[in-house]
């Protein structure tokens, strides 16, 4: 539905800068909000068809648990 | 008898030329770059476990099972993303499989899935279990300026397996496995990347191991490679497979239809069990496949898969391994190094 | 009862490295004191408005903390609601006189934020929004980054109408001797500088700022007469769905349509009497939609009127921001909300200087928390 490219992240999405969020609405009508993976510049228009995709959420540290999140993809 | 009732395969979007690969390192294009131009990179967000996931939801809905169903995980790889915690049940959890199922995580190299294949036949044929999941799936490292840089890609793969001959699309009819203490490649706990002997990879290590296991199967069926229609090895790169198929008295074309290694290079775990997913996007039924794996340290698991009728109706519902491999993106060197962390 | 405002007072905005917390508050309320021409011991409790204090310097119990600098050992409370701190601390302590518990109180905002690298900011900001957004590495200006997408994709609008709000911020802020930024800047300015999250550039977004303010108001009826009385007639406050995809429109604020509805009732005033007003333009988009949600233009024609100069310092005609707005004056967060009814207090007491709106007599404040999850609307008269 809308989409955004973060360029400044947070300290623990720093090393995916930039990249884009997006909201997206699913198909029991209700809006989520993610990032958007495995894209191309001609992926980020206003209707682009996503599916959702497990992924890592962000890396942490050596020792830390980690952490799988939603994402969306585009089709 | 138990045999596979569906299958699914994930690789990820990116791919790297084997000539940037090259040209970083100063090389001519040569023998490498002849037999394979391109690897699989996963994204910077992937891991083994997510591409498992991923290719675990194909299978499910090629057998036409609920993912509650599955009564066992077993998820081999050399990439799993943690030393100790299972990728099995993050796998369980996220396909939503509920509590009672059996679960661990294999390494044994690049036969891990397939050793997690057994595993789980013996679960069926204890009638311990109905339907066992195993997932093949890596996201493979390789030391730059390595040899094994050129070949060492990431994909995953996933089979279900059944007892109930209507849903079964390719039985079981022999399986055996040939193991030894063969020191050819190997990673230390916490190190990063593999370390091999080089050449030592090469008689010693895969062919010992293969053709043995392959003379054992044919022994123990007592058929010959004129009996079978396809044949799978593991395939470290393009030249060994090939070696291999000749050796035990396959033809080139018998073996053409698995080479997934022409296309995206070596996704270890997920690389015999991708060339036999890829055999049976298009085989008919009643078409027998010999199947021999390799992982180092070292072993092989033989396997010999029938097909059946059932095979045409659950072929329409997998995206063929070789379309899948088709949708892809280029990456640069820089890019490559940011996706496996290595910067 | 009417709440009357005794002293109201803002320290310089800025990167203030040398001045700590406490010295930022007890500079802050000293002054505000001294304006109101009351001692310390007849502030009755003190009501602090702030952020960051907890995520960034790791101290909570801040009303305990704080009430040392003020020299009065009195109640004192924290109230949080991102950016709109400030605001809610005041709406309580309005609250506080109506109830009839205390009379006379001292409202503090306070923040201090430029001791730390841009993706400790960041991260801390983003504790604004929802975990939902987080999980999704939606920073703040991404939130509002949405926003101007499906803002200036529904009406028309282009970076460059956007990037005159700003301008304007900047304009109004040469005047204001106290902001972080007293220099103009152009619209090609903005559109060259860096991109934060498409389309918002560095200089449609508000920057990171040290700062204080502090007002002291009443129930009792003292009156100064060497200055024209200020009193607040309206103190409203609504909310809405703390992550901005669950809202009913990306291109408005419900909350702050909701709360400056109820506080133009209770004043017993339209939109159209507001005279001066200081919003809450984190984003130049923020300004652009703030202008249509409490009226003053039409939907979709929020950018285009700033554009045109209709809320611009001595030629529009309701004036937006002459303190130079969050843009220009800066945005400590906690300190925003009091700030803005220091400026609006000035001006109704013909005290602005050469920002003066001339002949003010409605002032409007509208303090917004996180990407409109809070709105706090405060109607000020003389």
């Amino acid at each position: 539905m809308q989409w955004t490219m973060i360029r400044v992240p947070a300290t623990s999405f720093i090393d995916q800068a930039p990249y884009p969020v997006v909201i997206v609405r699913m198909q029991d009508g209700k809006n989520m909000i993610g990032q958007l993976v495995d894209w191309q510049k001609k992926d980020l228009v206003i209707g682009k068809e996503v599916v959702s995709v497990l992924r890592r959420l962000r890396t942490e540290g050596k020792e830390d648990v980690i952490y799988y999140h939603i994402k969306f993809k585009p089709i | 008898m138990t045999g596979i009732i569906g299958y699914g395969t994930y690789v990820p979007k990116y791919r790297l030329k084997l000539s940037e690969i090259a040209q970083m390192w100063g090389k001519e294009s040569g023998d490498a770059c002849q037999l394979m131009g391109e690897k699989s990179v996963p994204g910077f967000d992937e891991d083994a476990v997510t591409m498992g996931i991923e290719a675990s939801k194909k299978a499910i809905y090629m057998s036409g099972i609920k993912s509650s169903d599955l009564q066992s995980v077993y998820f081999g790889s050399e990439s799993h993303p943690y030393a100790v915690k299972p990728s099995s049940t993050t796998v369980g959890e996220y396909l939503g499989i509920g509590n009672n199922y059996f679960a661990a995580d294999l390494e044994f190299a690049c036969k891990a899935g397939t050793a997690g294949m057994q595993v789980t036949v013996g679960l069926l044929g204890n009638k311990n279990i109905n339907y066992g999941l195993v997932v093949g799936s890596d996201a493979a490292q390789g030391r730059p300026h390595d040899a094994l840089e050129y070949t060492a890609a990431s994909a995953a793969c996933a089979y279900i397996l059944g007892n109930k001959q209507s849903e079964i699309i390719a039985n079981i009819l022999e399986m055996s496995s040939f193991s030894s203490n063969t020191l050819d490649f190997w990673r230390r706990d916490g190190a990063k990347y593999p370390s091999h002997f080089g050449r030592f990879s090469g008689e010693p290590a895969y062919f010992t191991h293969v053709i043995e296991e392959g003379k054992n199967l044919l022994a123990k069926s007592k058929l010959k490679p004129k009996d079978f229609s396809y044949c799978v090895f593991h395939m470290p790169n393009g030249k060994f497979p090939r070696a291999a198929a000749k050796k035990l008295g396959f033809t080139p074309e018998q073996l053409a239809p698995s080479l997934i290694v022409d296309k995206i290079g070596n996704p270890y775990s997920a690389s015999s069990m991708m060339g036999l997913a890829s055999v049976l996007d298009i085989a008919k039924p009643k078409q027998k496949i010999f199947f021999v794996s390799y992982g180092s340290g070292a072993g092989s698991d033989g396997f010999i898969f029938e097909t059946t009728r059932t095979i045409l109706l659950k072929q329409k519902k997998a995206i063929p391994v070789l379309k899948q491999m088709e949708n892809k993106i280029y990456i640069s060197y820089p890019e490559y190094l940011r996706q496996t962390h290595a910067i | 009862m009417k709440i009357n405002i005794l002293g109201a007072y803002s320290t310089k905005f800025g990167e203030l490295w040398n001045i700590s917390p406490r010295a930022l508050a007890k500079e802050a309320m000293e002054n505000a004191l001294k304006g109101s021409k009351l001692k310390a011991s007849q502030i009755d409790a003190l009501f602090v408005g702030n952020m960051l204090s907890g995520i960034l310097g790791n101290q909570a119990n801040l009303g305990s903390l704080l009430v040392e600098e003020l020299g009065a050992q009195v109640p004192a409370f924290r109230m949080e609601g991102a950016c709109a701190s400030g605001g809610l601390a005041l709406h309580n302590a309005i609250n506080s006189l109506k109830a009839g518990q205390y009379k006379t109180v001292m409202v503090l905002g306070i923040e201090k934020m430029t001791d730390h690298s841009p993706d400790e900011i960041t991260s801390a900001l983003m504790a604004a929004g929802s975990d939902e957004e987080r999980m999704a590495g939606a920073t703040f200006p991404g939130v509002y980054a949405l926003m101007a997408q499906a803002y200036m994709q529904k009406y028309n609008v282009t970076e460059e109408e956007l990037a005159s709000v700003s301008v304007k911020n900047h304009y109004h802020g040469t005047f204001n001797p106290k902001a972080q930024y007293q220099f103009p800047i152009t619209v090609d300015g903005v559109m060259k500088s860096a991109k934060i999250a498409d389309p918002l550039k560095l200089l449609d977004c508000s920057p990171i700022s040290d700062g204080a303010a502090a007002i002291v108001i009443t129930s009792e009826s003292i009156v100064n007469k060497a200055i024209k009385q200020v009193n607040i007639v309206a103190s409203e406050v609504a909310t809405d769905t703390l992550s901005l995809h669950n809202r009913k429109s990306f291109t408005s604020l419900t909350a702050v349509v909701e709360a400056s509805a109820k506080a133009y009732k209770k004043a017993g005033i339209k939109a159209s009497d507001v005279d001066v007003c200081e919003i809450h333009d984190c984003f130049s988009i923020s300004e652009a939609i703030a202008t249509e949600d409490l009226g003053f233009s039409e939907k979709g024609e929020g950018a285009r009127d700033i554009a045109k100069g209709k809320r611009t310092l001595f030629k529009g005609d309701i004036i937006c921001n002459p303190s130079g707005g969050l843009k220009s004056c800066g945005h400590p967060v906690g300190a925003t909300g009091i700030k803005q009814i220091v400026e609006i207090t000035e001006q109704l007491r013909g005290m602005a200087g050469k920002r003066q709106v001339k002949g003010a007599k409605v002032g409007l404040t509208h303090n917004v928390g996180g990407s409109g999850a809070v709105a706090v609307i405060h109607i000020l008269k003389n």
